[in-house]
């Protein structure tokens, strides 16, 4: 890994609306796929990132901010407690957003390849959906109507599985 | 991103991927949400790769003349003792032979028709398949060991026993079952020549975790092999107190990564914040733990 860069070398994101954004190379470099770019000294001062919006992308880059920030646990075995506490608390605020801005972010993490961020939208929807009945899931994740199961293909599922439901 | 106002879509592979990490019970209650939910959680590859919860959980069976049925209790550290499931199988007399990976085996002697039969049970979804004789084909593992008195301690595909060697001494004896050949697993260095299966008769082979360790019920001590058929690598767990308490032949097992002994009265021996599953259950009779996993093999037919 080369990242001796100098601390005050700047990236500009650009989003789909058209919005740039202009952060220091270090908090850029939480995304694996920016990263890549970087190193294969295929990055341009403006990345345009046509996919994401500036309101997801606004969130994506306060994340990798406090992340950058962060001392790695790989850095140092015994890190501080309080900033371990300190990341998980702020991740847990993060993640206190609507359905269809988790969906953008996760969606926009994937296509930007970090992994932390991924994770955290996945266990954030699971969080939603842990101890839900399959209608409330229906609409959490508003299942297609057309691939519900007919009365009769319910019940035997429930039949199969009545051991989940006890 | 496009999508339809107030709907979430979520690619497929990543909702199976979030799926991966609920725990059984979850997937089966998921498996009614539509119909593309049903077909990924009752896809083959999901239910072998399905993340098992270590949710551990003990199996019973019960002394109760005229029930000799299998129960199970949810071993959990925080709550204790929870609501015990009646298991399927019935009025036989039953034997626990064994446990891997969520599944467990059982022996069953029928009085009327005078016929043994094994079965081979998934206790959390309440199903299992009989056999007779013959072999198991469709597990995760190839095969399975069977036999009454015979089955195996299973780790890192291969089958443990204690075995003699040259009338005078004993070994650990090892059946991989992918390439079906025996080897003899380092025993642990011990000093002053003391064979560590001197009194083989307390001794037994678990499984720990992953691990393979050998545990001396009278002594209370453990021997734990770290990485798999590394002589260097066996620790010596020495069991304080022990001694102290009456032993009733205990239960050792591996539960949020600490080892925890039970006894058949269901005391909790050496486990850091409990001393007690909280009550004892006078009709059961403690006969192993299993985790929670889908899987259930299919078994061919018999010859």
């Amino acid at each position: 890994m080369s990242t001796s860069s100098s601390s005050s070398k700047k990236i500009v994101l650009k989003s789909a609306d058209n919005e740039t954004f202009e952060i220091d190379e270090i908090v850029a470099l939480e995304s694996q796929a920016i990263k890549n770019m970087i190193e294969d000294e295929c990055a341009d001062n403006v990345i345009p990132l046509g996919n994401i919006d500036s309101k997801t992308l606004s969130k994506i880059i306060e994340y990798c901010k406090k992340h950058a920030e962060s001392p790695k646990k790989d850095d140092n075995a015994d890190i501080d407690e309080k900033a371990v506490e300190d990341l998980k608390s702020f991740d847990a605020e993060f993640a206190k957003v609507d359905m269809p801005l988790i969906q953008d972010i996760l969606m926009a993490a994937n296509f930007l390849n970090i992994d932390n961020l991924i994770g955290l939208m996945c266990r954030t929807i699971a969080d939603r959906i842990k101890g839900k009945t399959p209608e409330e899931i229906r609409k959490i994740l508003n299942i297609n109507k057309n691939d519900l199961l007919s009365p009769e293909q319910e019940a035997k599922a429930r039949e199969e599985n009545s051991w989940a439901f006890d | 991103m496009a999508c339809e106002e107030g709907s979430i879509t979520i690619p497929q592979d990543i909702i199976i991927d979030i799926l991966h990490h609920f725990p059984v019970k979850s997937v089966g209650r998921f498996r009614c949400v539509s119909k593309e939910w049903l077909s990924l959680l009752t896809e083959p590859h999901f239910i072998k790769t399905h993340k098992k919860t270590l949710n551990n959980h003990l199996i019973f069976s019960s002394n109760k003349y005229l029930d000799d049925s299998i129960y199970s209790l949810p071993f959990d550290n925080h709550k204790g003792v929870s609501t015990l499931t009646k298991l399927p199988i019935e009025s036989r007399t039953v034997c626990i032979e064994g446990s891997c990976n969520g599944l467990v085996l059982v022996y069953a002697y029928c009085h009327l028709r005078d016929k043994d039969t094994f079965y081979v049970l998934n206790p959390t979804i309440k199903d299992y398949v009989e056999f007779s004789a013959g072999r198991v084909s469709d597990s995760p593992f190839d095969h399975y060991s069977y036999g009454k008195g015979l089955s195996g301690v299973f780790v890192n595909g291969f089958l443990h026993w204690i075995a003699g060697k040259d009338s005078d001494h004993w070994v650990i004896a090892a059946f991989g079952l992918a390439d079906e050949k025996f080897w003899e697993v380092p025993l642990p260095y011990v000093y002053n020549d003391v064979d560590v299966f001197s009194y083989r008769c307390y001794c037994k082979l678990v499984a720990l975790g992953e691990k393979l360790a050998i545990f001396d019920h009278v002594e209370g001590v453990v021997w734990l092999m770290n990485e798999y058929g590394v002589k260097e690598s066996w620790t010596k767990i020495v069991v304080h107190g022990f001694s102290e308490s009456r032993m009733v032949e205990p239960m050792i097992f591996y539960d949020n990564g600490k080892i925890v002994f039970v006894n058949r009265k269901l005391e909790v021996l050496n486990h850091a914040e409990e001393k007690s599953l909280g009550k004892s259950h006078d009709v059961l009779w403690l006969e192993g733990t299993y985790v929670e996993s889908l899987f259930l093999p299919k078994i061919g037919p018999t010859n």
